[in-house]
């Protein structure tokens, strides 16, 4: 088999070719709705929102009567952005702390989502199915959710640029400026649950924190501007997509898992010889500064 | 989605203060405290640490609302006005945030740009120019990590050139300054005609040589004025508890510690 041939090989299969484009948009919107969370420091937050979801799913197959995966997507899509405004609400309340608030409702709906999830037989290969993620099942309902939602995230993100980089990089500015600055944070939020929910097909829930900020710091440790980073990003987190999916196809590792692990060798690489933040780099600076 | 900003009333002080009261949860920082600041007028507020300096500031700039006691600024509170530039301790800003010194400046436009629209050729050229005058031009590509001290500061000036600012309130701007990038900031600050500056500072020399009037505090206004009216040594002992006495030389002011006063401690 030539290259060209073991490179077009997978892609001979339809659910091949929906399982790169699902992964290629996934790759690169949770990279660019990522780079905030990075820059705003609530990795916690995304993996709360990704495990909130759970009780969400749970909730839509028992009413939908077995695995609508449609309705499962709605109910999981209401539940996220519910938990998310939940928590934002919370934590602006000041008695508790956000990251001990997020803890408190991050566990309670993962659990009450397991709870709900044990009640029905034969659930355990469902709960399999998004805690995990299978690309190789994507729909063209799927794609075509995830584009819609995912090609409104990033509108939203285009025509609120300059407000959410002042929100997220000195609200204090974004304040005096007098900019409703909770309506940013919270639209903020949607956007997060917005890219969480439809990204879970891909990698699944366990795994979404990976793809939200393992491309996204990656482009942060090269880039010197905000829409470098997200471009940087999304490249690391479309080309993880499609080197996940090959090995996937020719080693048979679970799709999401393969995805992710791309993604972190290249944030590896990266943080070894970035130019700027990069390991190599510190210790020769320091090297010759010692010496 | 923004109200208008509030105009402002004529003939009305820049900032009058009265009675306030302000601090986080249930502990005041600040109590009573009543003053006013003309337009274009520079004002240093000096004290002790946790003296209620940066408390007091982020009231003015509407970040922290008064507990008790009312804040105007020019006539109006502050929470209407989009001409106050805050200016926030070193510390408070994330330094390795993926933005160009040029970002920054241009943030200060936001509002007078609205939602929805990019800068224009007219802002750029503003922003530009503010980077000009405080002599950043040449850095404006740079990631702001890679400034120094002093052009932290000066970048942060720029922006509030950039927001057409009419008050600018600093905190702490010079601490960790070496003396040529402190003068540098000094004479920047001293340029700015017809702007309102208040800085919160440590270095009583700074006060005493460049600042039309000093306000003392230590959670209470313990005296506001010329800054060789206020800074007398029975006024230093109720701010710092030690005798502190301010000699004039040659080359400005100088702080010293008086062990043999009656009030030194050992």
């Amino acid at each position: 088999m030539s290259v060209i041939e073991a490179i077009a090989a997978p892609f001979r299969y339809p659910f091949m070719v929906r399982a790169l484009v699902a992964s290629v948009l996934v790759g690169g919107l949770s990279a660019i709705v990522g780079s905030y969370v990075v820059l705003r420091s609530m990795a916690f937050l995304g993996d709360a929102i990704a495990h909130s979801v759970l009780p969400g799913v749970a909730v839509g197959f028992l009413v939908s009567g077995r695995g609508d995966r449609r309705a499962l997507f709605w109910w999981a899509l209401l539940t996220a952005i519910l938990v998310s405004l939940g928590v934002g609400w919370t934590s602006r309340q000041g008695r508790i702390k956000e990251e001990t608030a997020i803890g408190i409702v991050f566990a309670g709906m993962f659990s009450l989502g397991i709870a709900l999830m044990s009640t029905v037989r034969g659930f355990a290969v469902d709960l399999v199915h998004f805690l995990f993620g299978n690309v190789l099942g994507a729909s063209s309902w799927d794609i075509t959710m995830i584009a819609i939602f995912g090609g409104g995230v990033i509108l939203i993100i285009l025509l609120f640029y300059k407000e959410f980089l002042i929100v997220s990089f000195d609200p204090t500015l974004a304040t005096t400026l007098r900019l409703p600055v909770a309506s940013y944070r919270y639209l903020l939020l949607i956007l997060i649950a917005t890219t969480v929910v439809v990204s879970l097909q891909t990698v699944g829930l366990a795994l979404m924190l990976a793809m939200l900020i393992t491309p996204a710091t990656t482009g942060y440790l090269l880039a010197r501007r905000l829409p470098g980073m997200m471009a940087i990003g999304s490249a690391v987190g479309i080309l993880s997509g499609i080197i996940g999916l090959y090995l996937s196809f020719y080693f048979g590792i679970a799709s999401g898992a393969a995805i992710v692990l791309v993604a972190i060798g290249f944030f590896l690489i990266v943080l070894l010889v970035s130019p700027r933040r990069g390991f190599i780099r510190r210790i020769l600076r320091s090297a010759k500064e010692g010496g | 989605m923004t109200a208008r900003p509030a105009a402002h009333e004529v003939g009305a002080p820049a900032i009058a203060v009265s009675v306030l009261s302000a601090g986080y949860d249930d502990r005041l920082a600040l109590s009573d405290i009543s003053f006013e600041v003309k337009e274009g007028e520079r004002l240093a507020v000096a004290g002790p640490n946790g003296a209620g300096k940066s408390t007091l500031l982020k009231a003015i700039a509407g970040l922290l609302p008064p507990q008790t006691g009312r804040i105007r600024v020019f006539g109006h509170p502050p929470k209407g006005h989009i001409c106050i530039s805050y200016v926030p301790q070193r510390s408070e800003v994330d330094w390795r945030f993926p933005v160009t010194v040029f970002d920054v400046v241009m943030m200060g436009r936001t509002r007078r740009l609205g939602v929805f629209r990019r800068a224009r050729p007219a802002d750029c050229k503003l922003v530009k120019s503010a980077l000009d005058r405080v002599g950043l031009l040449p850095l404006a590509s740079r990631q702001i990590g890679q400034l120094s001290g002093g052009q932290q500061q000066r970048m942060f000036i720029a922006r509030a050139l950039a927001q057409e600012a009419e008050i600018i309130l600093m905190d702490e701007p010079f601490a960790g300054l070496d003396p040529g990038s402190k003068s540098g900031v000094i004479s920047l600050l001293e340029d700015l005609e017809g702007v309102t500056i208040l800085v919160a500072l440590h270095d009583l020399g700074i006060a005493t040589s460049h600042f039309d009037r000093v306000l003392l505090l230590n959670k209470t206004l313990l005296g506001i004025g010329s800054p060789t009216d206020v800074l007398t040594p029975p006024v230093l002992q109720r701010a710092y508890g030690s005798c502190l006495r301010m000699v004039k030389t040659d080359d400005g002011v100088l702080v010293v510690q008086d062990t043999a006063c009656s009030g030194g401690r050992p």
